[in-house]
């Protein structure tokens, strides 16, 4: 039997289709569109995280982001009026219970700003020449400023962003003085402590884990060495890297500090009553952050210093609630009122564990008021 | 209030009757000129691909689009002196073109592999999904994934994944004596479960970069087309379709059984491992490059037999050709209408698991089960 042999014009006909297919296909082998370089008179250039050469427009049109970047923008720069775009409709809910709405209500209720699309087209539809942060635009001309640095610690991508993204909005001296506060308020807690006088390092466990379910608890190594502890799930440090419960109890750590749910539950949940930490009352869920998704330079510091109360009480002044206070009024002009703070610290969770009443502001709401 | 009788039909009824009876001329004037349903399933495919092109969220005229579509399309370059402006023609050539294609070569892989493995497993019950080649290619893509290896890569381990899972449900129905009819069906859901168990494993394994490729892998996009993307797919459907269409007789042999093919001088074996291989390389370059997609091999094969009949001289083509349609006309819901990342295998098997559902029900799984 002839494979090629055909039958009929039918079969010829059959086979249109795939052949049109085909050649639109090298439709594709055509080099991409080339979008002319920035006017040199109308920009200014700045150089991203990456080291490349950026241009940004002058007077500065505007920053269009979206996703969750928002949120380091405006942490890094106090600049909520240069981010004309922040993200679709459907995203402002999750900015509405962040702490962002207390600094900034006004950017957050403005609905001019909440109708970001998500889909590529209508990105390209709606530009009016922003500065945008997404990579994946760069290809269609649209001016995209990578402010994320490849450096592996924390304190270097922190800085590296505060610096670039300072640059974006033509405020380099202010960005610089960002960094040096962020570094000042984490070495006063280190030089506090005075760690090398420190013998006895506490080991403790950072869990993240459903609230409703304890059996598939992931382990990870916070940026917490630095306080001296002993990572506990040392042997868990790829994040991700889901364990089983009886592991978490052979650990056995000194502390642990919930980044999903809460204390008390966890530490009325009979599985883990045998755990040291448990005895002793030693878990802690942990406060809430400026920036729930990125590298937050506002909260670094005061969970650094949060988690060394907890581990070193007799070595720290219980001075958090006045640090924080301080910090958002000076760098945001908002000063925090004892329920906010309150809130923040997650004082009704997290009160009947061991060491928690430092905190306990020093004038307590009276019982009548509570209930109300 | 009118009471229906014998005598009097309801506006319903004679509605019913009119489509009946324009469905029984359509029927007989396609039966009569064999030419003309490739013409119109052709056209209509070509009309779906050059309307998708034309629609999207970027505010552009259809002309204005259609005249770029054309001029991309010509072998020669595009004029220097054009009416379209720079971002008009990114739109077209770099977003809507590689992601249309795509759309319309996932749906033509799919469809015409599961043509011919329904052909030559003489079960209508059959689809790349069912008989695990899907979960094994995605086994084989996660494998790379977990290796960081490149695209290509990606789409040679998800072959040698889809291979070995086809091989491994064919070797599994031979051992338990049924090749045809359910004993195929439980082997692949054997394999397909072991394959998807793998997948698992490679989720709990993976970073959050890996777990979000992995994620794409396993509920489908189309989002993330690429010329790249689209050569990775063209090549294997056109070639391993062509190699498809090459054995079309002897597919049609071979759904005639074993011994009705052997005695028609068919080396039945040979004939079924090169199908296994071709529709192998084609199910895993689809499933590399846009993740798994379900229910188009099993739903579309049925929609072109109940056009052209069991001939797989016509089937194999109408089922390419309708697949592509199919996943294209999704594709735009999602993309012009929902405008949002819905995985497309999610709205594939939305779609898909009613209609054959609806199939289960009118056929009651007449020729269906062999055994």
């Amino acid at each position: 039997m002839n494979l090629f042999k055909i039958n009929s014009i039918n079969e010829l006909i059959w086979m249109l289709p795939f052949t049109y297919v085909a050649l639109l296909s090298f439709a594709l082998l055509r080099s991409e569109p080339e979008f002319p370089n920035p006017d040199p008179q109308h920009n200014r250039f700045i150089k991203d995280s990456n080291g490349i050469i950026r241009a940004i427009p002058v007077p500065f049109s505007g920053v269009a982001s979206g996703k969750y970047w928002a949120y380091d923008f405006l942490q890094k720069t106090h600049a909520p009026e240069s981010l004309v775009k922040i993200a679709g409709p459907n995203d402002r809910p999750k900015y509405i219970v962040a702490l962002i709405y207390w600094f900034y209500p006004l950017l957050v209720e403005d609905e001019s700003r909440w109708d970001f699309p998500d889909d590529l087209e209508s990105v390209l539809a709606n530009d009016r020449g922003y500065v945008h942060f997404d990579g994946r635009f760069s290809r269609f001309g649209l001016n995209v400023v990578a402010f994320m640095p490849e450096i592996t610690t924390q304190d270097d991508v922190i800085s590296g962003m505060i610096r670039c993204l300072n640059d974006i909005v033509d405020q380099p001296e202010i960005g610089q003085e960002f960094i040096t506060d962020y570094q000042r308020r984490k070495r006063n807690v280190t030089d506090e402590l005075q760690l090398e006088t420190i013998f006895k390092r506490p080991k403790v466990l950072n869990l993240v884990s459903r609230p409703d379910d304890w059996s598939n608890l992931w382990g990870w190594s916070g940026d917490d060495l630095e306080l001296g502890f002993l990572d506990a799930a040392e042997d868990l440090t790829a994040m991700g890297r889901g364990s089983e419960a009886e592991r978490f109890l052979a650990m056995n750590p000194d502390l642990i500090f919930l980044a999903v749910g809460d204390a008390p539950r966890f530490m009325r949940d009979p599985r883990w009553l045998g755990l040291k930490a448990v005895r002793e009352k030693k878990v802690y869920g942990m406060i809430y952050r400026f920036n729930p998704y990125g590298f937050d330079s506002d909260s670094v510091p005061l969970i650094l210093r949060w988690k060394a109360e907890l581990a070193y009480p007799e070595r720290l002044k219980p001075i958090l609630r006045e640090l924080a206070r301080d910090h958002y009024e000076k760098n945001y002009g908002y000063r925090l009122k004892d329920d906010e703070i309150d809130w923040f610290l997650r004082m009704d969770e997290n009160l009947s564990s061991e060491g928690y009443s430092r905190f306990v502001r020093i004038n307590p709401k009276p019982v009548e008021n509570q209930k109300q | 209030m009118i009471e229906l009788t014998k005598n009097q039909s309801s506006p319903v009824t004679s509605l019913l009757a009119f489509v009946k009876k324009r469905l029984a001329t359509a029927r007989d004037f396609f039966r009569r000129h064999e030419w003309a349903m490739p013409l119109l399933l052709a056209i209509s495919l070509a009309g779906t691909v050059v309307g998708s092109l034309l629609i999207g969220a970027y505010p552009m005229s259809f002309w204005r689009a259609g005249e770029i579509t054309v001029n991309l399309g010509l072998p020669w370059a595009l004029p220097s002196e054009s009416s379209w402006s720079l971002m008009e023609l990114a739109v077209i050539q770099m977003i809507r073109l590689p992601r249309v294609l795509l759309a319309t070569l996932v749906g033509m892989a799919l469809g015409m592999s599961g043509a011919a493995l329904q052909g030559m497993m003489r079960n209508p019950l059959v689809g790349p999904d069912l008989v695990g080649v899907s979960s094994g290619a995605a086994l084989g893509g996660v494998f790379a994934i977990m290796f960081y290896w490149s695209e290509s890569a990606t789409v040679a381990l998800a072959f040698l994944g889809g291979l070995l899972a086809l091989g491994g449900t064919y070797g599994l129905a031979h051992l338990a004596r049924s090749f045809e009819g359910i004993g195929l069906i439980l082997s692949g859901i054997f394999v397909g479960a072991f394959c998807i168990s793998g997948v698992c494993f490679g989720l709990f394994l993976a970073d959050d970069h890996q777990m979000s490729r992995i994620g794409h892998l396993v509920m489908g996009y189309l989002n993330e087309a690429t010329p790249q993307t689209v050569w990775l797919l063209t090549v294997p459907t056109l070639v391993g379709g062509s190699i498809l269409m090459l054995l079309r007789w002897r597919i049609n042999l071979l759904s005639l059984g074993n011994a009705d093919a052997l005695s028609l001088g068919i080396n039945v074996r040979l004939l079924r491992l090169t199908i296994i291989a071709v529709v192998s390389l084609i199910v895993a370059a689809q499933v590399s490059v846009s993740g798994l997609i379900g229910w188009v091999g099993l739903v579309v094969p049925h929609c072109a037999r109940m056009l052209v009949g069991p001939d797989h001289r016509k089937l194999l083509p109408a089922s390419a050709l309708l697949g592509g349609m199919f996943v294209l006309l999704i594709d735009d819901f999602t993309r012009v209408v929902l405008r949002t990342d819905v995985g497309t295998g999610t709205l594939t098997t939305l779609i898909g698991t009613p209609f054959i559902c609806f199939l289960f029900w009118k056929k009651k799984t007449k020729g269906w089960i062999n055994d």
